[in-house]
């Protein structure tokens, strides 16, 4: 789709006092932070080369030179040395985010910084377009999300403490951090685990203590975490619906009947599994494999014994 | 050159022109030296009425006032700095990495492309923009959909939308839409279900196939008191029961940290904590390791589930 002369202008407000500000970028980066292509950002430099104040003299025009695609800058931006203000859609985004920061950091400094600087922006902000969005209890509170984020950046090792639901135990573990992300509302840290070599994935929710370490990360040989090896299939009524989509990503793929889900899951039937089966609200079948089944079985009866004893 | 690109540059010159001057300037003034105005004066007329209009569309506030209190016959136009220009302030290093996060937040989201052009304004006023590619350490919240877009554009301009819904029957649904929700991790729309004829709330990830929105703006209003938060209050099951249970010394560790455990004997601990009546599957999780002592409807309902298994 071709651009509109508006779309140019909007586009250009904002290029002219970016590039003023952060000289030296080539000019496929600048399209790719721009989200257009190299050939529209040369256009626009050339057009904009042209363009300034009344007078139109070397004087008064926009000082731009990007005879080295690799290097433009502007010397002069003449009166667009600012960028436009923010939109309310792009307001919105910052503020909402700020809000979300809040839930991310026990910090009570850190939150008061956090709370003040999205003062400083809600101010801008038109009352119907909060009216619009509403974000409390977006996600799990997760007190270390950022303190976990600032190592991440920064390259340094943890000592977590860290409550692992499917084996009931508590343990401590020295960890390099790498990624962390939320899904469906849980905080999930993908870490290097200095205490078993291996890249594993921790729940933000269940670590109840971070510590700085001073560990050095030389040389470290890492195992990948094991694809599973076998896979199970089970039948879930109606309800299973919510299952899931709880858990898309070890879902393989599902046949609904009118009645019962068959799912096939790309899990390792396991402690994880079992417990899980063991949890759902409604009856599950297990169809394969058949130990699963009765392990299922057997652990419910277990259960049972203890409240008719 | 292009008639798009003579556009261009007439806009870009008029908005400096504007931009520049402290006192009004009258159109006759904007003829004479702002470039790009040519053709009889009828023609200039018309262009700069068209101008004005488009710079207006996105969202250039253009003031108009008397240029010479002696002669207020003729009008004048500016661009007032403090409404076009985005003022942050100053920002200190933490700040910066804190608005850096907040727009980062949402990655394939309604806010993801808002944050990201958030995030270039405010490159483009303190020459961060290398900052950003270096910094690490990002969170991200991963959800699903794609309708974010079109949704968010019918809310802002209050039309009318159709779509299909899973529910996990596919159904198709009129809305007039009210707003989105991001609540628990997962995005909700809510809105006036127009064949059901009330406020109803649709998770976005169950919305198959496109969103067709109507093409008439502003076919409804919005009830003055409506407030997004009662109706997702609905979802949140917010009844919760003081439970007491017997755990095993040593295991369920997870529940532990939520309640009070005081020892009975070598083999248990007695915990009391608090539990919503919906989610037995919390305490079937963990099997033969926690007997419910009360209460005893919820006792009864566990005890009939295991039996099930």
């Amino acid at each position: 789709m071709s651009e509109t002369a508006l779309d140019r202008v909007s586009r250009s407000l904002n290029l002219i006092p970016f590039l003023s500000k952060n000289p030296g970028l080539s000019i496929p980066e600048i399209a790719h932070r721009f989200d257009t292509t190299p050939t529209q950002i040369s256009k626009d430099l050339s057009l904009l080369h042209m363009c300034g104040l009344p007078g139109y003299s070397h004087l008064e025009l926009l000082d731009i030179d990007y005879e080295d695609p690799n290097y433009v800058s502007i010397t002069d931006p003449q009166v667009l040395d600012r960028p436009r203000s923010l939109t309310q859609i792009e307001g919105l985004a910052l503020v909402l985010g700020l809000s979300l920061l809040l839930d991310l950091t026990a910090n009570e400094h850190e939150k008061e910084k956090i709370e003040k600087l999205q003062s400083r922006l809600s101010h801008s902000l038109s009352e119907s377009h909060t009216r619009y969005v509403s974000i409390d209890n977006a996600v799990l509170e997760s007190p270390f999300a950022i303190e976990i984020s600032e190592s991440i950046r920064e390259n340094t090792t943890l000592t977590i403490r860290y409550l692992s639901a499917t084996s009931d135990s508590e343990s401590e573990r020295e960890i390099s951090p790498r990624s962390l992300n939320f899904r469906d509302g849980i905080g999930y840290v993908q870490a290097l685990s200095l205490t078993d070599h291996a890249i594993r994935t921790f729940r933000l929710d269940r670590i109840t203590s971070v510590t700085k370490s001073h560990s050095t990360l030389i040389g470290e040989s890492i195992t990948k975490s094991a694809q599973p090896s076998a896979t199970s299939r089970i039948r879930l009524p109606r309800e299973g619906f919510s299952f899931l989509e709880a858990h898309d990503e070890v879902v393989i793929d599902t046949d609904f009947d009118g009645a019962f889900y068959t799912v096939h899951l790309n899990i390792e039937p396991g402690e994880w599994l079992i417990r899980t089966l063991l949890a759902l609200p409604y009856s599950a079948e297990v169809l394969d494999p058949s130990w699963l089944s009765s392990e299922v079985q057997e652990r419910a009866q277990k259960a049972l014994a203890q409240y008719k004893s | 050159m292009t008639v798009s690109d003579q556009k261009t540059e007439r806009l870009l010159n008029l908005t400096m022109a504007l931009l520049a001057t402290t006192r009004f300037m009258s159109k006759s003034e904007i003829f004479q030296s702002v470039a790009g105005y040519t053709g009889s004066t009828e023609t200039k007329e018309r262009m700069f009425e068209r101008d004005k209009d488009d710079l207006r569309e996105i969202g250039i506030v253009i003031d108009v006032g008397s240029f010479d209190p002696l002669f207020d016959d003729e009008v004048g136009y500016r661009i007032k700095n403090t409404e076009y220009a985005l003022d942050l302030g100053e920002l200190n290093a933490s700040e910066r990495s804190y608005l850096s996060l907040a727009a980062k937040l949402w990655r394939n989201q309604l806010f993801h492309s808002s944050g990201a052009r958030a995030l270039l304004k405010v490159a483009a006023t303190d020459g961060s923009a290398f900052m950003d590619d270096f910094a690490g350490g990002v969170i991200t919240l991963e959800n699903e959909t794609s309708h974010f877009e079109s949704l968010w554009q019918a809310i802002a301009d209050h039309s009318a939308i159709q779509f299909s819904y899973s529910n996990p029957d596919i159904s198709r649904r009129n809305v007039n839409p009210y707003g989105l929700s991001l609540w628990h991790g997962i995005w909700y729309l809510v809105g006036h279900d127009l064949d059901k004829e009330g406020i109803r709330v649709f998770r976005l990830s169950r919305i198959i196939e496109e969103v067709v929105v109507a093409k008439k703006k502003y076919s409804f209003t919005i009830p003055e008191n409506f407030s997004l938060k009662d109706h997702l209050i609905m979802l949140n099951d917010q009844l919760t029961i003081t439970c007491i249970a017997l755990i095993r010394v040593g295991r369920c560790n997870s529940l532990r940290v939520a309640g009070s455990v005081i020892s009975v004997d070598a083999e248990w601990d007695r915990i009391t904590f608090r539990q919503s009546t919906s989610n037995i599957s919390e305490l079937l999780w963990f099997g033969d390791d926690l007997i419910l002592e009360s209460p005893a409807e919820l006792r009864d309902q566990l005890v009939s589930l295991l039996a099930k298994k």
